[in-house]
């Protein structure tokens, strides 16, 4: 815990970095502690994982909220793994043939481990049939059986030709075979008649010869009829042998496969609509191909069940699960979760130009094999991916998983696809992702709070207090295990406790995302393995930390010598009166650095304008804008109330392109515009951060380590001359957790970091003068800051006064208006 | 027929399409065994031209049985058309089994058209389409009363080819004994037996031995078996 501030005292050194007393630990490496158990710090976060790990209710799903290396994914994975051991295994589940509405696939559900079962089954079934029902119907049996009915009618048909023959014989005709068809012919002297010898013939004659060939004729018509009629006889008794044929075959191979599933209700049914299917579709069977054979002997073993002609008996196993005690609830994550893998999709093939499907083609996805369980998704990734958010969102509301492929979704699909039965679906989803996902989610999609009730928010930062130092030294001993990396003295867990706080900018609290700590410990376990040594230390810890600044830190050398080499004008020791040293953070990517920048303020009679350059030419944030105005009020609110504001100031950050936003500056812009109007220097030896209020009170900034750091730096460089400082807030003392060398700087007396809470503190140290109270009269002593502040603004009131007043003496008309 | 000699031709011959189409695979079956070539004989019977310059002559379809009137004129016409299909699917089958072939068409009656282009060691097969039948054989008809000879056992392999049953019938088998001294003609007894026999039969095809001296007319065995006939021409 800092101790209590004392304003415009510098700071001690020990205020100004959060050491960790390595002596408090009770071991020596890490190798002595007990492993962690879990996150330290985020009870309420891990609170609401348990909750939805364990609630029962559909519309609980969770969102883990974060930053990245928070933990959030481990502690989910942890926490759903341990609830998922105490679930019981879902159900498998299973796509099967709709042999009477093909294109809506039917789903069964069945007890674990079922799905494969009753799968293999049927491929047995397919190749036992494949192998029995061409038998049968090379049997002795069927063939005799067959050749009856053939013979039969063939034998009907020889007999009515026959008998036809006879009678025309007998009729004294002949039956001509003619490209023509059948011709009756009569018949004379073993020749056919010749029209010359008809006509010859008596009229009795002709007329009998006529009846003959009539009559003849129209028996050759009724038998030539009859044949198609017995020919349709024959292939209906063909069909029946071949169905009880059929019947025969399958009944011996599928009642095994009936008894087995007999307990289930759903496979029973499904196998008795096979069971007709086989009988109706036999000659299938008999269209396989014969058994490849290796040498004289056929193969023992041929898939039958590939062909394609079986597939309408195939089993499509969408979910099957370890049916074995051991086995758990499902935990998915689903790392690529776009809307084909999270819902599943149907296939198509290609065949002769056009796109063909069945319910083999049905893929599972996510949700199917997380069905019974829990689905952990990433919420970018789910949102960046087309439809998959809405058909996620539809699967929760309507209880059940859909396919809906993304062209029907655009209408770019129209060919007939599949509508399989909807499968029942019962997950727990867990979405795991940044903050600003969350609260856009919940500010603009109304669906999301209906559905994802609960939210684990993982705590960036956590208590510094004894017990807290020694869990996260468990927490690293953890880190160091689990990533195979050298043990860890007691100093080196000190000094990486105390980068810790700096990960957070405050010297009271601790991080709590292991990644950042990860990564330090990764680094340094490097340079100990560089260095030769087995335990990790302090000074390993720290190398880690230089080394990644040093890696990210060319533009900041870049800019740290622009203004060494006074291409970029700062000051760190004089006096100057209306400029002072101000201080901005710079962030490129995850790495920040902290700068000076010259901040000059020009002031005349005017109208009461404080003109805020930055914003003029568009380069000042509206944040930098309201800081302005701020200290314009108070100035306005401050001094002369009795006298119309009568000031036009300027100010400016000086050699500033590239944007400026935020209010730390504002503190020392309110110094610089004082210092204007008063006219007195401000000593160039301080650079000054912190935000003003109306009421002249000096506000907490951020980024104060990187501020002092860079001022430092500069000061340093040019050689530390003991004046030089920071002035910054009270309120942001408990933030300082400063490197070493500007501690050990301030240590030497070499540098100064004072605090402040008022702008009448901070004006003093600048300048040298008293700020000065107003007197029981009213008035501010007359050489103070605040005395000589008020005269200025006094005396350009006075002198608009005068210059109105002469100017409508001159023309007599009003010239201008005092506001 | 005892020796085996060079076929020379196969003829196949018909009065119909219709009835030449049932033996056209047979025939080429026929040509690459013996290593013969094809050749197709349409045949405009003078009996049928006869009857269609009758008043009274009608035409019944093979397959509907739908009658309908006739003239000699139209007959002629179906001729010329029957002719060309035959010519064509001759052609086509010939080329595939890469065989020799060559059409004619000519009017007259068939036995003797076809006994004029015939040559020694030709095989004849007259066509015959047949009714619906699913379970034929093939008979060799032995009214030589020699044992096997090459022209059986041709005979024996196109039933084994068609897996079909295969039996030999001789004069005896259908009902009465030979004498043992072959008959120069076959008496009109035997052949009313034989003809009977064969109308019993489901026959897919009848090969028939004869000898050279013996007289019989194949046309009749044409019409009472129903389906194809093969027969070898001796001289």
């Amino acid at each position: 815990m800092v101790k209590k501030i004392k304003a415009k005292v510098p700071l001690a050194a020990d205020q100004l970095c959060a050491t960790c007393d390595a002596s408090m630990f009770d071991f020596r490496t890490t190798r002595d502690l007990e492993p962690s158990e879990g996150l330290v710090g985020q009870q309420r976060a891990l609170g609401a994982i348990r909750m939805a790990a364990k609630i029962r209710h559909d519309d609980f799903n969770l969102f883990v909220l974060g930053n990245s290396g928070s933990g959030r994914h481990t502690a989910v994975g942890e926490i759903l793994g341990q609830e998922a051991a105490n679930r019981p295994v879902p159900n498998d589940w299973v796509y099967v043939n709709n042999f009477e509405a093909p294109h809506k696939p039917v789903a069964i559900e069945l007890a674990p481990g079922l799905a494969n079962r009753l799968k293999m089954a049927m491929e047995t079934l397919v190749d036992d049939l494949a192998n029995n029902i061409p038998a049968i119907f090379d049997s002795e049996d069927y063939q005799t059986q067959r050749r009856q009915i053939d013979q039969e009618f063939g034998d009907q048909n020889e007999q009515s030709f026959s008998q036809l023959g006879e009678s025309a014989h007998k009729r004294n005709v002949a039956i001509l075979r003619t490209p023509m068809g059948f011709a009756v012919a009569a018949m004379h002297d073993g020749e056919t008649i010749k029209p010359d010898d008809y006509n010859a013939l008596s009229k009795e004659e002709r007329q009998q010869i006529d009846n003959n060939v009539a009559t003849t004729q129209k028996e050759l018509e009724a038998l030539l009829k009859q044949v198609p009629n017995r020919e349709k006889e024959r292939r209906l008794s063909v069909e029946k042998l071949n169905a009880r044929m059929a019947e025969q075959g399958v009944e011996d191979c599928i009642r095994e496969l009936e008894h087995e599933f007999q307990t289930v209700e759903t496979v029973a049914k499904y196998l008795a609509s096979v069971r007709a299917d086989l009988v109706k579709n036999a000659d299938i069977f008999l269209n396989s191909e014969p058994a490849h054979k290796v040498g004289t002997f056929p193969v023992a073993t041929s898939k039958h069940y590939t062909k394609a002609q079986f597939q309408r008996y195939a089993v499509n196993v969408m979910v099957s699960n370890d049916p074995s005690s051991e086995a758990d609830a499902p935990v998915v994550r689903a790392d690529m979760p776009s809307l084909a893998n999270l819902t599943g999709r149907v296939e198509h093939a290609s065949e002769m130009g056009a796109l063909i499907t069945n319910f083999t083609m049905i893929k599972p996805g996510a949700l199917h094999r997380a069905n019974g369980g829990y689905l952990v998704l990433d919420a970018r990734r789910i949102l960046s991916e087309p439809f998959a958010w809405d058909a996620l969102k539809r699967c929760l509301e309507t209880g059940v998983i859909s396919i809906v492929p993304a062209g029907e979704k655009l209408g770019l699909i129209t060919t007939t696809s599949l509508e399989p039965d909807p499968i029942p679906l019962n997950v727990r989803i867990v979405l795991i992702g940044e903050r600003m996902l969350y609260y856009l989610l919940a500010a603009l999609d109304s669906d999301f709070q209906n559905l994802f009730k609960l939210q684990a928010d993982f705590n960036d930062m956590g208590d510094r207090s004894k017990e807290t130092l020694k869990l996260h030294a468990s927490m690293i001993g953890s880190i160091a295990r689990r990533e195979n990396l050298r043990a860890i003295n007691a100093k080196g867990v000190a000094r990486l406790l105390q980068e810790g706080s700096r990960l957070v900018d405050d010297a009271e609290r601790l991080s709590l995302n292991p990644g950042q700590i990860s990564d330090i410990l990764r680094e340094a376990d490097y340079w100990t393995a560089e260095a030769g040594r087995k335990i990790i230390g302090p000074q390993d810890i720290e190398k880690a930390i230089h080394e990644t600044d040093q890696r990210a830190s060319r533009i900041r050398e870049l800019s740290q010598e622009a203004i060494n080499r006074n291409t970029v004008l700062i000051d760190t020791d004089g006096h100057e009166c209306g400029q002072i040293n101000a201080l901005s953070v710079l962030q490129i990517g995850s790495y920040r650095f902290g700068r000076p920048s010259r901040v000059t303020a020009r002031v005349r009679m005017g109208t009461g304008k404080v003109v805020d350059i930055e914003r003029e030419v568009e380069l000042g944030g509206s944040i930098h804008s309201k800081g302005v105005m701020i200290l314009s009020s108070y100035l306005a609110t401050s001094y002369a109330l009795d006298v119309p504001m009568s000031l036009w100031a300027s100010i400016a950050f000086e050699q500033s392109y590239g944007g400026v936003d935020g209010d730390s500056a504002s503190a020392a812009e309110l110094f610089v515009l004082l210092s204007a109007l008063s006219q007195l220097p401000v000593d160039q030896s301080f650079a000054v951060t912190g935000s003003v209020n109306q009421r002249g009170e000096i506000q907490a900034i951020g980024g104060i380590n990187e501020k002092i750091e860079g001022f430092f730096d500069i000061c340093s460089a040019r050689g530390l001359s003991g004046r030089q400082g920071i002035l910054m807030p009270v309120s942001n003392v408990k933030n300082l957790v400063l490197r070493s060398r500007v501690v050990e700087a301030v240590k030497k007396k070499r540098f100064r970091i004072i605090a402040i809470e008022t702008i009448d503190q901070g004006i003093e140290v600048l300048t040298g003068c008293k700020a000065g109270s107003r007197s029981k009269k009213g008035e501010y002593p007359g050489n103070s800051v605040n005395g000589l502040v008020e005269a200025r603004l006094r005396s350009f009131a006075e002198r608009r006064l005068e210059f109105a007043k002469s100017a409508k003496d001159s023309d007599g008309t009003k010239r201008e208006e005092l506001g | 027929m005892t020796t085996s000699r060079r076929q020379n031709r196969v003829i196949i011959s018909a009065t119909c399409f219709a009835d030449a189409d049932a033996a056209i695979a047979m025939a080429t079956n026929l040509a690459q065994k013996v290593k013969g070539d094809l050749l197709g004989l349409l045949v405009e019977e003078e009996s049928i031209l006869r009857h269609a310059d009758l008043p009274f002559s009608k035409v019944v379809a093979f397959q509907s049985g739908t009658p309908r009137q006739v003239t000699a004129k139209a007959m002629a016409a179906a001729f010329r058309s029957d002719a060309r299909i035959f010519k064509t699917n001759l052609a086509k089958m010939a080329m595939d089994a890469s065989l020799n072939w060559s059409f004619e068409s000519r009017r007259g009656q068939m036995m003797s058209l076809v006994h004029a282009a015939a040559s020694k060691g030709d095989l004849i097969l007259l066509g015959h389409q047949q009714a619906p039948v699913l379970n034929g054989e093939i008979v060799y008809l032995n009214l030589t009363g020699d044992g096997e000879g090459n022209f059986e056992e041709l005979a024996s392999q196109i039933a084994v080819e068609m897996e079909i049953p295969f039996q030999v019938i001789s004069p005896a088998e259908t009902g009465d004994r030979q004498s043992p001294e072959t008959d120069r003609a076959i008496t009109a007894r035997h052949l009313d037996q034989v003809l009977e026999f064969l109308r019993s039969k489901s026959l897919k095809a009848v090969f028939v031995a004869l000898r050279p001296e013996q007289d019989l007319d194949i046309h009749k065995i044409l019409e009472a078996a129903r389906c194809p006939v093969v027969y070898l021409v001796q001289e």
